[in-house]
């Protein structure tokens, strides 16, 4: 491995905090998976304007098994009520 | 004529054993025990001292070679309590999701890079080329494999995030890495991972002009005797939160 060269600082990969997806063999959530696809590429991959698209994706995943249910706020998709307000407001 | 030089070679030999200082049995002896230390004060004290020098060097020695064997261990205790260098101590905070902000001014792209062993038969590849992150906010971005072949075929992976300081910021709530995932023949699955950056990447000096960070998983067969470069603490099975 490259990691191996001397003086070079190791890259230590870290296990995802959740653990590791199960693989979605069905392709249940290929729809979501899609929209949120093509919401990426009409949004010019900025990923700020496609978390809808995305909570759906892993809302699906979840629906099915696929995915451990956790709240929405561990998974950082916060309320957007109090940005529109700020929004009215300005 | 023989008899002139054997008498010539008897002299040149008288001369030469003449030249030699011919010493006696006694003075050999003399010689001999004079060259051995004699037991006066002045000779113990010095003989103590050299001994002594001796000794302290040795054993100087020998707590340099203990001290450079024992550094290893006592080094990368206190890099990783003081996380110098940037390794990151334990694992990263999983109620830190919830309470982070989004950074604003501040735009990222993501680069994604999918490689396979040399004999990994899957066709791997990522949906997106890149994408916009904001440090702080959770990202989700896929990559599909397919299997082409008639035979399952399971494979594993790992992956690596260039620039180097950036690894330390990229945090991962949930992919497909270092689990052995199983494709049945002709299928095809999209998998996603699912990370954020985190926002103190933004007090970082050494990244303040860093705007690409390239994430790069690479698959490999899941065969006996592989070896990847698998954390300790990875864990083998789908976590619990």
């Amino acid at each position: 491995m490259t990691s191996q060269i001397y003086n070079q600082k190791k890259f230590v990969p870290t296990p995802p905090e959740k653990g590791s997806f199960p693989l979605d063999h069905e392709g249940l959530c290929k729809k979501q998976f899609l929209l949120y696809a093509s919401c990426l590429r009409k949004n010019a991959q900025d990923t700020s304007l496609c978390r809808e698209d995305a909570k759906n994706y892993l809302a699906c995943r979840m629906d099915n098994n696929l995915m451990e249910k956790t709240e929405w706020s561990k998974l950082g998709f916060h309320e957007q009520k109090p940005a529109k307000e700020q929004e009215e407001k300005q | 004529m023989l008899r002139s030089l054997s008498a010539l070679r008897g002299q040149c030999q008288q001369l030469f054993r003449s030249s030699i200082p011919h010493q006696s049995n006694v003075q050999k002896s003399a010689q001999f025990w004079r060259m051995k230390s004699t037991n006066s004060p002045e000779e113990a004290a010095r003989k103590l001292r050299s001994k002594s020098t001796l000794y302290y060097i040795t054993a100087g020695g020998v707590l340099i070679v203990g001290l450079s064997y024992a550094a290893v261990p006592l080094y990368s205790i206190f890099c990783q309590a003081y996380s110098y260098g940037g390794t990151t101590s334990q694992g990263h905070d999983a109620e830190k999701v919830e309470h982070m902000a989004k950074v604003e001014d501040r735009v990222l792209k993501i680069r994604f890079n999918a490689d396979i062993g040399s004999s990994m038969r899957w066709n791997f590849k990522p949906q997106q080329y890149e994408i916009k992150v904001a440090p702080g906010e959770t990202a989700l971005a896929f990559y599909t494999a397919r299997n082409p072949t008639d035979k399952p075929v399971i494979g594993i992976s790992t992956y690596n995030v260039i620039p180097f300081e950036a690894g330390a910021y990229f945090n991962k709530i949930q992919c497909f890495c270092f689990e052995e995932q199983q494709l049945n023949p002709h299928e095809e699955v999209d998998m996603p991972v699912f990370f954020y950056i985190d926002p103190e990447i933004t007090a970082d000096p050494a990244l303040e002009f860093c705007d690409t960070i390239t994430l790069s998983y690479t698959f490999f067969e899941a065969k006996e005797g592989l070896q990847l470069n698998f954390p300790s603490y990875a864990k083998p099975h789908a976590a619990t939160a």
